[in-house]
C-alpha cells in the first residue's frame, strides 16, 4: 500500500506516522507546506502548495490512499477531492483542533479555551461540509476534538499522538534537587495560557519560593528537546482542555507535565493521563506543590513515561492507523 | 534571458510510469532515437518537398531522468514516489542520457541536419539530493556521502555528477562529427527552495559558472524567490503556472503568471503533464494571448506516446506555427 500524507506537518505527526507505517511495510511519504522554526524534517518533504500542484498528476496515479491533515488538501478549494474520488482513492482527513474548533461549542464546555487561531465558525462549517462530501472518514487525536467533526463525517476515528518513545531516553527528575527548573515552551502564548502561567511564576517568586524558570520559544525542535531533558517540570498549556505533543514528548523524557485536561474528558482516554491538572485558577497552587515535592515530580515523571510507552508509542499508534486504513479501504 | 524555446525530454521513468516503479521488472520508457527526436529539432511543413530545407524547431532540448531502474530518486519530480538517491542510480541516469546513438547522442545526430548558422542547445536536468535522506548515497571522491548528516555532501554529490556529465558530453560530442549541438548547462527543477536549498543552489551556480555552464531554474508561479533570480543566483527562471483548467487554476491563473513573467523578464513553462493534444492547444491559445516575447520551456509529458511531436498530428504543426508567431516578439 502506498500512502501520502499532506499538506501540513503539525507537531511532527506526519513524519512520525510515516516512519511508523514504513516499519510495518507500508510505503508512506509526507509533503509539508507548513514551515516553522521548529524545523521538522524527518521523513517529510518540505515544499510549497505550488509544488504539490506540480506533483499532483503523478501523485494521483501513484498513491493508493490519501491521508490529509488540518482540513487542507492538495489543490485550491479542495479541487483535488472530486478527482481523487473519481479515481477511487480512499481518503481520510486528520483534524488537529484549531482547524475545527468551533468557538461557541468550545466555550460551552471550557471557560478557559482560547480559539483565536481557529477560523470563523461559518468558515469551519463550510470547509467541513465540502470535505465530508468527498471524504467519509476523519481522524482526531482525542475526544476534545471529536465533537467538532463528528456531525459531519460517516465515521471519526481517534488516534493518539505518535512518538518514537523507544528512541527517547528518559531522564527522570532528581529528587535531590532543591531548586527545580520549570520549563514552558509556548508555540503560541495565547493558546497555551502563557500569561496566566507567568503571572503564577511572578507570584511564587514574590512569595520567596525558590525555583528556576525558563521560557523556550522559536527554537528548533531538536534543541528544544535537549533543553527539556534538563527540566524538572514542564508546563504545557492550561487553557485548551486536552494535551498535545509537548506533553507527550515531555512524558517520554520522564518529566512531570502540568496542563489542563477537562474533567469530563478524563474517562474518555484509554487510561487517565498522568498530567498534573491545572487551569488559570489553580496553576499557582499546582506549581507551588510540585516545586515543594521532589518525590511527586519523580512519581509523575515515571507515570508519564509508562503512559506514553503504552499509548503513544509509534509502533502502537501506527498499528492502530493501519487498522483504520484497512477499514477505510475495505469499505471502498 | 536568451535561451529561447526548450523541449523537455524524459530519458527514463516518467511520472506516469511511477506505478511500476520499484520492482526490477519496471518498464523503462526506452531511448529516444534519431527518428523520434528529429521532428523536435527540424520542422518540415505539410506538403513540402524532401529537397526543401527544413526549418529549425526547438532551440534546445532538456534531458531529464526520473528514477533509476531500481526506483531510486533522480528527479525532484518524483519526490516521495522513489527510493533513496544513490550514486549508482545517478550514474545510471547519465548512462541513459549519454547512451551512444540514443537520447543526447540522437539529438546530436539530428543537429547535424540543421541549416548552417543554427545550433541545438543541450540542457541537463539536475538530480535532487534530498536534505533529509538518511541512507548513504555512495562513495564520491573517497568520501561516504550522507546528505542528512553533512549538508555539504549534497553539493559534493551534485558537482561529482556535473563533472561526470561534462566528461561524457565531451566524449559523445567528439564522437558525432559535424554536430551543431552546444552544451549550455543545467536546470534545477525543484520548485520550493528551503534555506538549505538556496545556499546549495547559490554555491552550485558559482561552481557551474566557473565551468562555463549556465543554470536555469524551473519554478511554479507563486513560489518564493520566483522573481529573485539574483538571490538564487541562477542565469534564468522559467515560471510554471500549475494550470488545471478549473477552479482557481484556470486561464486567469496563466494570464497573471504570464504578466508576472513579463514584468520580471522570466520564461514560461508550458505544462501539459498528460500530453493531451487538446491540453496543448489550450495552452497555445493562452500563450498567443499572453506570452508573446517570453521564452518557453515545454513539459509535454511522454510526447512519444501522446504523439504531440508526431509530424502526422495537427497539433505538431500548430506548435511550430505558434513558436514562429510568438518568436517574433523575442529579443
Amino acid at each position: 500500500m502506498r500512502v501520502l500524507h499532506c499538506p501540513m506537518e503539525i507537531a511532527s505527526q506526519m513524519g512520525n506516522l510515516c516512519a511508523g507505517l514504513r516499519r510495518r511495510g507500508v510505503e508512506a511519504a509526507a509533503y509539508n507546506t507548513f514551515h516553522t522554526y521548529l524545523g521538522y524534517q524527518d521523513n517529510v518533504f518540505n515544499m510549497d502548495i505550488f509544488e504539490i500542484e506540480w506533483l499532483f498528476p503523478s501523485v494521483l496515479r501513484y498513491f493508493d490512499l490519501f491521508h490529509f491533515h488540518y482540513a487542507a488538501t492538495m489543490l485550491p478549494d479542495f479541487a483535488d477531492l472530486p478527482l481523487l474520488s473519481a479515481a477511487g482513492k480512499p481518503m481520510v482527513m486528520h483534524h488537529w483542533g484549531n482547524d475545527v474548533r468551533f468557538h461557541d461549542v468550545a466555550r460551552e464546555k471550557n471557560p478557559y479555551v482560547y480559539t483565536g487561531d481557529s477560523p470563523p465558525d461559518e468558515e469551519i462549517r463550510r470547509r467541513l461540509e465540502i470535505l465530508s462530501r468527498h471524504i467519509p472518514y476523519a481522524i482526531v487525536q482525542d475526544y476534545e476534538v471529536y465533537p467538532y467533526v463528528a456531525p459531519f463525517y460517516e465515521k471519526v476515528f481517534t488516534l493518539p499522538l505518535a512518538l518514537d518513545v523507544a528512541a527517547v531516553r528518559p531522564r527522570y527528575p532528581d529528587e535531590r534537587r532543591k531548586v527545580p527548573l520549570l520549563i514552558h515552551a509556548p508555540t503560541n502564548p495565547l493558546f497555551k495560557g502563557t500569561e496566566f502561567i507567568e503571572t503564577a511564576i511572578r507570584r511564587l517568586r514574590g512569595e520567596g519560593v525558590r525555583f528556576h524558570y525558563r521560557r523556550i520559544e522559536k527554537m528548533d525542535n531538536r534543541e528544544a528537546l535537549r533543553l527539556y531533558r534538563m527540566a524538572d517540570v514542564i508546563i504545557d498549556q492550561i487553557l485548551c482542555g486536552s494535551y498535545g505533543m509537548l506533553a507527550v514528548e515531555s512524558m517520554s523524557l520522564g518529566k512531570p507535565v502540568v496542563g489542563f485536561v477537562r474533567e469530563d474528558l478524563l474517562p474518555l482516554f484509554p487510561e487517565e493521563p498522568p498530567i498534573v491538572n491545572a487551569n488559570p485558577d489553580t496553576i499557582c497552587d499546582v506549581l507551588r506543590e510540585l516545586i515543594a515535592e521532589p518525590r511527586l515530580r519523580r512519581e509523575k515523571g515515571l507515570e508519564g513515561r509508562r503512559y506514553v510507552e503504552k499509548h503513544h508509542d509509534l509502533d502502537t499508534v501506527s498499528g492502530q492507523l493501519l487498522d483504520i486504513y484497512k477499514e477505510i479501504r475495505g469499505k471502498g | 534571458m536568451d535561451d529561447r524555446h526548450i523541449l523537455s525530454v524524459f530519458c527514463m521513468r516518467l511520472p506516469g510510469s511511477a506505478r511500476a516503479a520499484n520492482g526490477p521488472s519496471a518498464q523503462e520508457t526506452g531511448p529516444y532515437t534519431l527518428r523520434l527526436l528529429l521532428p523536435a529539432v527540424l520542422y518540415r511543413g505539410r506538403g513540402t518537398e524532401e529537397r526543401d530545407p527544413p526549418a529549425p524547431f526547438f532551440r534546445g532540448l532538456l534531458f531529464e531522468a526520473g528514477q533509476d531502474s531500481r526506483g531510486g530518486l533522480v528527479s525532484p519530480r518524483l519526490l516521495g514516489m522513489s527510493g533513496p538517491a544513490t550514486r549508482k542510480g545517478w550514474e545510471q541516469a547519465l548512462g541513459w542520457m549519454f547512451r551512444p546513438a540514443c537520447n543526447i547522442g540522437a539529438a546530436l545526430a539530428a543537429s547535424r541536419r540543421l541549416p548552417a548558422g543554427s545550433e541545438l542547445d543541450i540542457w541537463l536536468a539536475l538530480p535532487y539530493p534530498p536534505g533529509n535522506q538518511k541512507q548513504v548515497f555512495g562513495l564520491v571522491n573517497g568520501c561516504r556521502i550522507r546528505f542528512c548528516s553533512t549538508p555539504e555532501h549534497r553539493l559534493t554529490a551534485l558537482l561529482w555528477w556535473v563533472e561526470e556529465a561534462l566528461a561524457r558530453w565531451n566524449k559523445l560530442a567528439a564522437a558525432v562529427p559535424g554536430n551543431r549541438g552546444t552544451f549550455r548547462g543545467f536546470v534545477w527543477l525543484k520548485n520550493y527552495l528551503d534555506p538549505d536549498d538556496v545556499r546549495l543552489v547559490n554555491r552550485l551556480a558559482d561552481a557551474l559558472a566557473s565551468r562555463g555552464c549556465r543554470l536555469l531554474w524551473c519554478c511554479n508561479y507563486g513560489t518564493t524567490y520566483a522573481h529573485r533570480r539574483d538571490a538564487v543566483r541562477v542565469d534564468g527562471v522559467y515560471t510554471r503556472p500549475t494550470w488545471f483548467g478549473f477552479g482557481k487554476r484556470n486561464g486567469e491563473w496563466v494570464r497573471t503568471a504570464a504578466a508576472f513573467s513579463a514584468e520580471h523578464g522570466l520564461g514560461m513553462v508550458i505544462w501539459v503533464p498528460d500530453g493531451s493534444p487538446d491540453g496543448l492547444k489550450r495552452w497555445l491559445a493562452m500563450g498567443k494571448a499572453h506570452m508573446a516575447g517570453s521564452p518557453h520551456l515545454f513539459e509535454l509529458g511522454d510526447w512519444r506516446r501522446s504523439g504531440l511531436m508526431d509530424p502526422g498530428a495537427d497539433v505538431y504543426h500548430e506548435l511550430f506555427a505558434y513558436l514562429r508567431e510568438i518568436g517574433r516578439g523575442l529579443p
